[in-house]
């Protein structure tokens, strides 16, 4: 019974979401793998100096001069709630393009695959613990599962200035 | 076929005409030269092969005497004399053959004239109709207008329906474009007339660029504006002979002319940007070009001819003005281009006679030249090549520049920081020429950066206009002295200075300036003066406008205050903090509301666009002893002085114009104010500390005594920001942060600064109002902070471990190190 309505549930998800498969970038986030459209990518750099703004979330690293152009940089970890790591060697900044420029800083860019519609699945339930709605789908690769993000989402469902201040602790 | 009699008699006339004025002909006498001029652009209209008469030799003579005259009228020849003994052989020249020959050779080759021969000849007798005849003969044969002389052969003048075909739009546009310079040269050259004892020289700077506007307007057919230049010629042309006193009244005919004929400009402008109908709107014209034709032939005194209520010399301004002069911005921009190709149009036009264009736009470019008061080109225009003129200058989108000034911006980066690499210090070869790129990318940059810049002259001299409609209309004697126009700064700058400027020079005459009656009574000369002055004052621009009026009174500005809500009774305000109230919204201390001035919308408009162009403004003001005003301003937009300071491991810029002063206090300088908020103490004047690491959430508190204090000042009243370290002082390139951060308060924009990286640019209004609104909510602020040694402040920039405390400690000590790399 479970699986049938599970079938079901993914058939209709499927007819109304469109065709995913296409190429993406994978990269490294706290031991799991993620992959970003690769439309969506402009270039990756390496880490660089990031200078902090105030009235920020935390997750805003700072802005960033892109050879001249000043874009804002988003630690990814940070966004997700997820433990921040020194930066080293392999961290870098995947700029993006999300109607304007933005970095997003992750622990290793891996390579680009080519995901089949066949091979997304779309993003498991697991409950209130998980946000689902940046996920696009679960992308399989081979034995490995990636997890395909909607980086419009990620970058644009919040403002980027807080403006309760930060200070008085 | 009638045509062809009056071409040939026409003809005659011309070459009959040119040998007399030849005879008597002075290299000085304008007049005569220019009415040469006309007969020659005329015979050469006349005898081009496509005309009824076609004679090729008289037409390049024609044609060359043409070029040669006006290469006298505008002083343009090398050689005066030479050129007038030229002139003089070649008019001996044309009239010999010219007893002749054309009816001789007109029998051989006049059988066809087609449709294009007709419209010829049509033009001309349409559109030059009565410039060859002498003024006496001309304005004697029209003017049907005024009741005293009913009898004339002459009907009043009738607009024609104006088309503009779709070929044509791009030479018109390009016409618009160049006659709104020279209308405009021509309101300074009218004041200058004016303001001139012996106004006959002057004159010559009035005429010619109504000559130019005449002669285009002619060739593209533009019939009204044609004959609106013309017979403001005729006035001008009878001042500069003596025939005519310059009077007020006539300077007031020629300002309402040129009223005209900007809505005419204006209304061919909006026509072109849109194009409605077959037909071009155009202001009617007619009455009033019989008033001037009445006033030239002397029929009617100007004054009386214009006070008399006759609807037309007012009603075309009046109805027409909004609306063209709101389009008038946006009709540039279609035109750029059309200077350069106006020599093809030409041809295109009127086959093989390209002469009259051609001096039409050497007249526009040497009079615009002489209007700037640089000297005009002097190109070998007696031997009929184009001047070097026209190379002096080229339109460029705005954008375009604008994209160069970032991009130069980015070179003198990525070459800073080439030049920090450690290998060039190695290597001597690559050391020298790697400096001698250096070299040549500042210069880039300074020519990029010149590129922009253009000198406020113009911008001054529009409000010439004003002070006097304004001082007329107010009973004043005002006289305004403008010094320091030479000085450069940015076209944007330029632009947007303009309105403030004419609201303020506005102020200054109708409520700073007082009647005659109350100035003698007060000891002081009849005529008032507005002293319009800029000058370079650093990285900034200083535009002043003071007057020897009345001054402000701080007790009067502040009962109005209180008056108005804006002040509370019993505030304590400094005479600036007075003076400063004017800019307030909705505050006008004029008892009375004038149709000039004083509904108090103004001045915070104005000083709203002053800070829009990062600009400041300050009043100095003595009772009875006059007021200045002076608008400090960035030379351009896209740099500012900055300075450089640390905070909380970050640096931020300040910009340079709102720093007052930079200090480290003494402990007795500083209060605290019930252990929340501190004071310092500078100069008598106890200002508030603002502690931006802690307000931006960067680091804890820090003892003003181990750092440094930056006085700035918004809004009149000084706030001091409380910073580790003053780092220098640098020029930067703003940068918008993008709309993700619109909301960020305190922070303007940010700046690449030397070694690459970002800097944030503060703004201190934003700093204010996040300071007193986190002094309102905050609870007690914990004094602990002050126990701790004050951080970093002494310590060396490349040992700085800030902590932000936004941010997780934890991580951030390893942050760090990568981010000072």
């Amino acid at each position: 019974m479970e699986t049938v309505a599970e079938i079901t549930e993914q058939e209709t998800r499927a007819e109304t979401t469109r065709d995913i498969g296409g190429k993406y970038l994978t990269f490294h986030l706290n031991n799991e793998e993620y992959g970003l459209e690769i439309l969506k990518v402009r270039e990756i750099i390496g880490i660089m100096d990031i200078t902090k703004v105030p009235q920020t979330p935390e997750f805003v690293e700072g802005v960033i001069n892109l050879r001249g152009k000043v874009i804002p940089v988003i630690d990814l970890r940070a966004r997700f709630g997820l433990e921040r790591t020194e930066y080293n060697e392999e961290t870098c900044i995947i700029v993006v393009d999300v109607g304007m420029l933005m970095g997003i800083i992750v622990d290793t860019v891996q390579e680009v695959h080519d995901i089949p519609d066949s091979n997304i699945e779309p993003p498991p339930q697991l409950g209130a613990v998980v946000d689902m709605n940046f996920i696009l789908g679960m992308g399989k690769v081979n034995d490995d599962v990636k997890i395909l993000l909607d980086i419009d989402k990620v970058l644009n469902s919040d403002e980027l200035v807080q403006l309760q201040h930060a200070a008085g602790e | 076929m009638s045509n062809e009699t009056e071409a040939n008699h026409d003809i005659q006339v011309f070459v009959r005409q040119l040998s007399e004025a030849a005879d008597k002909l002075l290299k000085d006498d304008l007049s005569t030269l220019a009415k040469m001029h006309g007969w020659c652009e005329q015979l050469s209209e006349a005898t081009n092969p496509q005309a009824s008469q076609p004679s090729p030799t008289m037409h390049a003579i024609a044609a060359s005497l043409a070029q040669n005259l006006e290469a006298l009228i505008l002083g343009d020849a090398q050689d005066l004399d030479q050129t007038v003994a030229d002139v003089v052989t070649m008019i001996a020249e044309l009239a010999d053959p010219a007893s002749t020959s054309p009816s001789a050779q007109s029998a051989s080759t006049t059988e066809s004239v087609d449709q294009s021969d007709a419209e010829v000849a049509a033009r001309l007798a349409d559109v030059f109709d009565e410039e060859p005849r002498p003024v006496a003969e001309a304005s004697g044969s029209d003017g049907a207008t005024t009741p005293v002389e009913a009898a004339t052969s002459v009907p009043p003048y009738e607009s024609q329906p104006l088309v503009i075909g779709e070929k044509e739009a791009e030479f018109v546009a390009g016409f618009v474009e160049e006659a709104r310079e020279h209308i405009e040269a021509i309101e300074v050259a009218v004041l200058d007339v004016e303001k001139s004892s012996d106004g006959s020289a002057k004159i010559d700077d009035l005429f010619r660029p109504f000559h130019t506007i005449k002669g285009m307007a002619g060739f593209l057919n533009l019939r009204d504006v044609n004959c609106l230049a013309h017979e403001v010629e005729t006035l001008l042309d009878q001042g500069r002979k003596g025939q005519r006193q310059i009077t007020s009244d006539l300077i007031d005919l020629i300002f309402e002319t040129v009223d005209i004929l900007k809505v005419q400009i204006e209304s061919i402008a909006g026509y072109l940007t849109n194009p409605e109908g077959n037909t071009v709107p155009q202001p009617p014209v007619g009455r009033f070009i019989d008033k001037l034709r009445a006033v030239a032939a002397g029929r009617s005194v100007c004054g009386v001819g214009l006070s008399d209520g006759s609807p037309d010399p007012e009603a075309p301004p009046a109805e027409t003005a909004d609306a063209p002069t709101a389009e008038a911005s946006t009709a540039g921009a279609p035109v750029a281009g059309a200077e350069l190709t106006a020599d093809d149009q030409s041809r295109d036009r009127k086959g093989a006679s390209p002469t009259q264009p051609q001096v039409a736009q050497q007249t526009s470019e040497a009079s615009s030249g002489a209007s700037l008061g640089t000297a005009p080109a002097s190109g070998p225009a007696a031997t009929g090549s184009r001047p070097a003129a026209s190379d002096q200058s080229v339109r460029i989108e705005t954008a375009k520049l604008d994209a160069l000034v970032d991009m130069v911006g980015e070179l003198v980066i990525a070459q800073t920081l080439v030049e920090a690499n450690s290998k060039i210090a190695e290597d001597p070869k690559l050391s020298k020429d790697s400096g001698q790129v250096a070299k040549i990318v500042r210069d880039v940059q300074e020519v990029a950066m010149a590129m922009r810049m253009v000198p406020i002259g113009p911008t001054f001299q529009r409000m010439a206009r004003l002070v006097r409609d304004v001082s007329r209309k107010a009973d004043k004697k005002v006289e305004l002295i403008i010094s320091g126009e030479d000085t450069e700064l940015d076209k944007n700058v330029t632009q947007q200075i303009g309105d403030p400027l004419v609201h303020m020079v506005r102020n200054a005459v109708d409520h700073g300036i007082e009647l005659p009656q109350d100035r003698i009574a007060a000891g002081k000369s009849e005529v008032g003066h507005v002293h319009l002055s800029a000058a370079h004052q650093g990285g900034n621009i200083v535009i002043q406008i003071q007057d020897d009026g009345k001054g402000l009174d701080p007790e009067k500005l502040i009962a109005k205050g209180i008056e108005k809500g804006i002040v509370q009774p019993g505030e304590e305000l400094t005479d600036e903090q007075a003076y400063s109230l004017i800019f307030a919204p909705g505050f006008s201390t004029a008892a009375q509301v004038t149709d000039i001035s004083g509904r108090g919308v103004g001045m915070d408009v104005v000083k709203r666009n002053i800070e829009q162009l990062r600009g400041r403004t300050e009043i100095a003001s003595g009772k009875g002893r006059g007021s200045t005003f002076s608008i400090c301003l960035p030379l351009t937009l896209a740099i500012i002085d900055g300075m450089v300071v640390r905070v909380g491991g970050e640096r931020f810029i300040f910009p340079t114009i709102t720093i007052e002063q930079a200090l480290r206090p003494r402990p007795e300088q500083i209060t605290t104010v019930q252990q929340k908020g501190e004071v310092v103490k500078v100069r008598g004047r106890l200002i508030p500390l603002i502690q931006l690491g802690e307000l931006f959430g960067l680091s804890d508190h820090i003892d003003p005594c181990q750092a440094m204090v930056v006085i700035a000042h918004n809004d009149g009243r000084q706030i001091g920001v409380v910073v580790e370290e003053l780092l220098g002082q640098q020029q930067v390139v703003i940068k918008t942060l993008g709309e993700r951060f619109e909301s960020l308060r305190g922070v303007s924009g940010a700046a690449i600064l030397g070694d690459g990286r970002v800097g944030l640019i503060l703004e201190m209004s934003g700093i204010t109002a996040a300071f007193n609104e986190r002094h309102l909510s905050s609870k007690v602020t914990p004094t602990r902070s002050r126990m701790k040694p004050p951080p970093r402040a002494n310590q060396d920039r490349e040992e700085e471990t800030s902590v932000a405390p936004t941010s997780p400690p934890v991580t951030d000590e390893r942050l760090t190190p990568v981010m000072t790399c």
